[in-house]
């Protein structure tokens, strides 16, 4: 038992425990942390796997992706404080029996299979082997996976636009039901549409008050859309 | 650190992440579950390189396009949870259900 | 010439005159007299040489008809009464009919002319059951009125239930021997002698109307007078006696036989003697003295004299039968056979006359041969015991009582009537009372002598004592029975006279004892049958019945239900499936994880 097995075990029953907890906590903050943590964990590992860019990544990477997925949790939820207690499960059973089954299924499967066994060898450049690999033998798959990169914020862009080829994306748009197809929960506004007297947002071309407001910039009478009623969450107003 | 220890942690991983997947009403959560997933296979992949391929670089390319992936997903389900939520102003699984039988 | 001619004539001609008969009375009387009278010559002839007849009946049964001088006085006998009683007949019976009764009169007598021919019982088996159908038949001739019919079934069904002693006879006879020749019979010894000894007395008994079964004779008054006449009196009933004579020499072998003859004759003699003197009705009246005068013949052959009961049974057929008619003759004109309300005397003279020889031809006074004979028979009495000889006394009392009575009331002197019956109508009566009193003649010593010694008959030796006794006795009961008629016309009307009338009771045991219990027996064996035999029949219809019902409910069930039931189960699947599509996320999410479950265990233990 080395330092590096207990470092092994420790760091995994963290990620371990982090990850369970993510699902507990009330605050969704806390859980966006946490699974934070649980990324860390397993970045460390992969660090003492010798694998040290990739732990390095995995580090970077999750830390940014929690923070945004902090804003949207905040963006999103009704409890992002966990001032109240809160479990929005369904399928509950269902989804224990089905976690429990596949760890066991899959544990079950490690066992029972004869493993290979080849460790890296400890003087081997790893990094230098990397950089080769993917700018050498295995460049289409990196360009490709740019080009995916791509793709995937023009479709983020065009996806969270606030304006459609249609008109306003939110338009017609009202809360679902509390029963399945009934009539809207919460107060309906007055004089229709989602946003009602915007205002003075500027800067736009003439779209009047409702209109994709993406990435305006420099709008002064943001405050406004306090009083704006019905409608919180407009989301991504950034400034 | 054997290899079959690497895998059972990553199993766990991948376990609690379904459960979360599979239970969480909303978006969000569901996607953090997806998350884990991810998280799991990504461990399973790193140990599977360091200690049954003894280094090849295709071990290491495999996790660095699973970061991709997970990074691709995460952009757009947010995209579309944000532009579910213009429309229909749904943030649990449950609002979305036009598509009944 | 074969001796099967005698029977055998007036058989053939009785059935062709039954069946295709002409109605004409003339007709009628002229060809069955000539049937009956050639008859008589051929039967004399068959004496005269000694005729027999053989028929080989195949597998070792023969029939044989062979005359001992027993059997011939008898078959002279037949014919020689049937002949006066049948032209009778024609002439006086009623016309409807007619055909049918004479021609059933000649088979008749063709059938009894075959019991005194037969020399082996299977033969004598076929004459008496011959006999015994023809008495059923001529008693229910009015068949238009429903007891006449019923009265020949009592007497057919008595006297059959009696001829199972001579079938039960004959079976033994020829297990016993191989053959029913009478001569075979001599060589019987033990049980088997037994059998065949009181086989034929019980069959006797029964023909002859003795106690127990005389209560059929009466029942068979409801036939013509004629019928009774040459049946009941005469001929059919003789049969019994005849028998018991014909085949004495062999029979009196078997132990107890005689002595049982000997009782069962004495017994229905005095009980015979008590009802015919208390009897209103002049039928049976004459019907009771015929069962107490074969009674008397049953005491002769049990007293070892069998040819002195074949003379008297000869003497009381000549005797009996005009007083049948008769009566017949009387009871017609006065439309009732009362005796109180008959007094026919001046009305028909010549029949009166003739009754009254037969009548005291019946009370036994001498000179009658009638008396000749029963002097007879109390002499071989006197052989048996004193007691028997003063029982035969006591009955011939009665019968002197009787017939005194039966002259008196029957044939007294009463009214005066311009309608006295035609010549052709008393002309029977009249010729056989003519015969009665030839018969006299018997009362010579010489001629009696002859005839015993022609027919091998041993006569009887006995004492004056008891002839004088036996004389006394009897003209006290004439007497008595003068006064009878006299004091009390009306005996035997009603009261314990008319209770005992009826044969002390007798009929009403055969009923009790033998008819309810027979026909409840019959009532249990159909209800078993219903209920058991049927039953199971009835149970197995009842079970199919059920079999259908049930396998109709649930075969339905299954047959509808298999179709229906898959048709249901499949919609119910569709519209459950259907349920799968919640259009939630989760649910999807959930489907997924499955399949993907699924895949990967099929790739696990399949692949």
């Amino acid at each position: 038992m080395t330092m590096t097995d207990v470092a092994f075990y420790l760091l995994s029953g963290f990620a371990i425990w982090t990850g369970w907890r993510v699902f507990r906590v009330d605050s969704m903050i806390r859980a966006t942390f946490l699974l934070l943590l649980s990324f860390t964990s397993v970045g460390l590992i992969g660090l003492l796997l010798s694998a040290s860019y990739l732990g390095a990544a995995t580090i970077f990477m999750m830390a940014v992706e929690m923070m945004v997925m902090g804003l949207f949790m905040v963006m999103f939820m009704m409890n992002p404080a966990g001032l109240n207690p809160m479990m929005m499960v369904h399928q509950h059973r269902l989804s224990i029996v089905a976690g429990l089954l596949i760890f066991a299924a899959m544990t079950g499967a490690v066992l029972l299979t004869p493993l290979p066994s080849d460790p890296v060898a400890a003087d081997r450049p790893v990094l230098r082997d990397l950089g080769i690999e993917l700018l050498g033998d295995s460049m289409l798959i990196f360009e490709t996976a740019g080009v995916t990169l791509l793709a995937t914020m023009l479709g983020a862009v065009v996806l969270s636009s606030r304006r459609g080829r249609f008109g306003p994306t939110d338009a017609g748009s009202v809360p679902p039901g509390l029963s399945a197809g009934g009539p809207p929960a919460g107060r309906q506004p007055k004089g229709g549409g989602s946003h009602g007297g915007h205002g003075g947002h500027g800067g736009h071309g003439g779209q009047g008050g409702k209109g994709a407001h993406d990435g305006h910039g420099g709008g002064g009478s943001h405050g406004g859309h306090g009083k704006n009623g019905g409608d919180g969450n407009h989301g991504g107003h950034g400034g | 650190m054997t290899l079959s220890a690497i895998l059972i942690v990553s199993a766990a991983l991948f376990g609690i992440g379904l459960y979360g997947a599979l239970s969480q009403k909303s978006f969000v959560m569901l996607m953090m579950g997806l998350e884990l997933m991810l998280n799991g296979s990504l461990l399973a992949t790193m140990g599977f390189w360091s200690l049954a391929l003894g280094g090849a670089p295709k071990g290491q390319l495999l996790a660095i396009i699973i970061m991709a992936v997970m990074a691709i997903e995460l952009a757009i389900g947010f995209a579309l949870i944000v532009a579910v939520y213009r429309k229909r102003q749904a943030d649990v699984t449950e609002a979305l259900e036009t598509l009944a039988r | 010439m074969t001796l099967w001619l005698v029977p055998l004539l007036p058989m053939l001609a009785g059935i062709a005159i039954a069946a295709f008969g002409p109605q004409s009375r003339r007709a009628l009387a002229a060809i069955s007299g000539g049937v009956l009278a050639a008859t008589l010559i051929l039967a004399v002839l068959a004496v005269a040489g000694g005729w027999t007849g053989a028929l080989d009946w195949g597998g070792g049964i023969a029939l044989t008809a062979r005359l001992v001088p027993l059997s011939a006085l008898i078959l002279v006998m037949v014919p020689a009464v049937a002949l006066p009683v049948t032209v009778h007949a024609a002439l006086h019976e009623a016309q409807r009919g007619l055909p049918r009764l004479v021609g059933l009169m000649l088979l008749f007598t063709g059938g009894m002319v075959l019991v005194v021919a037969a020399a082996d019982l299977l033969t004598l088996l076929i004459g008496w059951e011959l006999i015994g159908a023809c008495s059923w038949a001529l008693i229910g001739h009015d068949w238009r009125d429903r007891d006449n019919p019923a009265s020949g079934l009592y007497a057919f069904v008595m006297t059959r239930f009696g001829d199972l002693g001579l079938f039960l006879a004959a079976m033994a006879a020829f297990g016993a021997t191989g053959s029913f020749a009478y001569d075979a019979l001599g060589g019987l010894q033990g049980p088997v002698l037994l059998i065949v000894a009181y086989g034929v007395l019980l069959s006797a008994a029964s023909k002859a109307g003795q106690v127990p079964f005389s209560p059929w004779l009466f029942r068979a008054m409801a036939g013509p007078s004629s019928v009774s006449a040459l049946l009941h009196a005469a001929t059919l009933v003789a049969a019994g006696a005849y028998i018991l004579a014909r085949l004495h020499p062999v029979l009196s072998a078997a132990t107890g036989w005689s002595v049982t003859v000997l009782s069962v004759g004495l017994a229905t003699a005095l009980a015979g003697g008590i009802v015919a003197v208390l009897q209103n009705h002049a039928k049976r009246l004459l019907a009771g003295s015929t069962s107490a005068q074969l009674g008397l013949m049953f005491v002769a052959t049990g007293s070892g004299y069998p040819g002195v009961a074949a003379l008297h049974l000869v003497a009381h057929a000549f005797y009996k039968a005009p007083l049948f008619l008769a009566a017949g003759l009387a009871g017609d004109r006065a439309g009732t056979y009362a005796l109180d309300r008959l007094r026919l005397g001046r009305v028909m003279p010549l029949v009166a006359g003739a009754a009254a020889v037969a009548a005291l031809a019946l009370a036994a006074i001498p000179p009658l041969g009638g008396a000749w004979t029963k002097e007879e028979i109390l002499k071989a009495a006197e052989a048996a015991g004193p007691w028997v000889a003063f029982g035969v006394v006591a009955a011939g009392a009665m019968s002197a009582a009787y017939a005194t009575r039966f002259l008196l009331l029957a044939f007294g002197i009463g009214k005066a009537d311009d309608e006295s019956p035609a010549w052709p109508e008393i002309v029977g009566p009249l010729a056989l009372s003519a015969v009665t009193l030839i018969l006299s003649a018997l009362w010579l010593g010489p001629v009696s002598g002859d005839l015993a010694a022609l027919l091998g008959i041993a006569l009887p030796e006995g004492s004056r004592f008891w002839l004088a006794l036996s004389l006394l006795v009897v003209a006290l009961g004439g007497a008595s029975g003068v006064y009878l008629s006299r004091e009390s016309p009306d005996l035997g009307t009603a009261g314990t006279a008319a209770a005992a009338a009826d044969w002390l009771g007798l009929p009403t045991l055969v009923f009790r004892a033998v008819v309810q219990p027979f026909e409840r027996l019959a009532t249990s064996a159909a209800s078993l049958d219903t209920r058991a035999v049927d039953g199971g029949i009835r149970a197995t219809v009842t079970l199919m019945e059920w079999a259908a019902r049930t396998s109709q409910r649930f075969g339905e069930a299954a047959t509808d239900g298999l179709p229906e039931g898959t048709a249901r189960l499949t919609s119910l699947a569709g519209r459950d499936l259907r349920r799968l599509q919640t259009g939630m996320s989760h649910h999807y999410y959930a489907y997924l994880v499955g399949g993907l479950a699924l895949i990967i265990v099929f790739l696990a233990l399949g692949a």
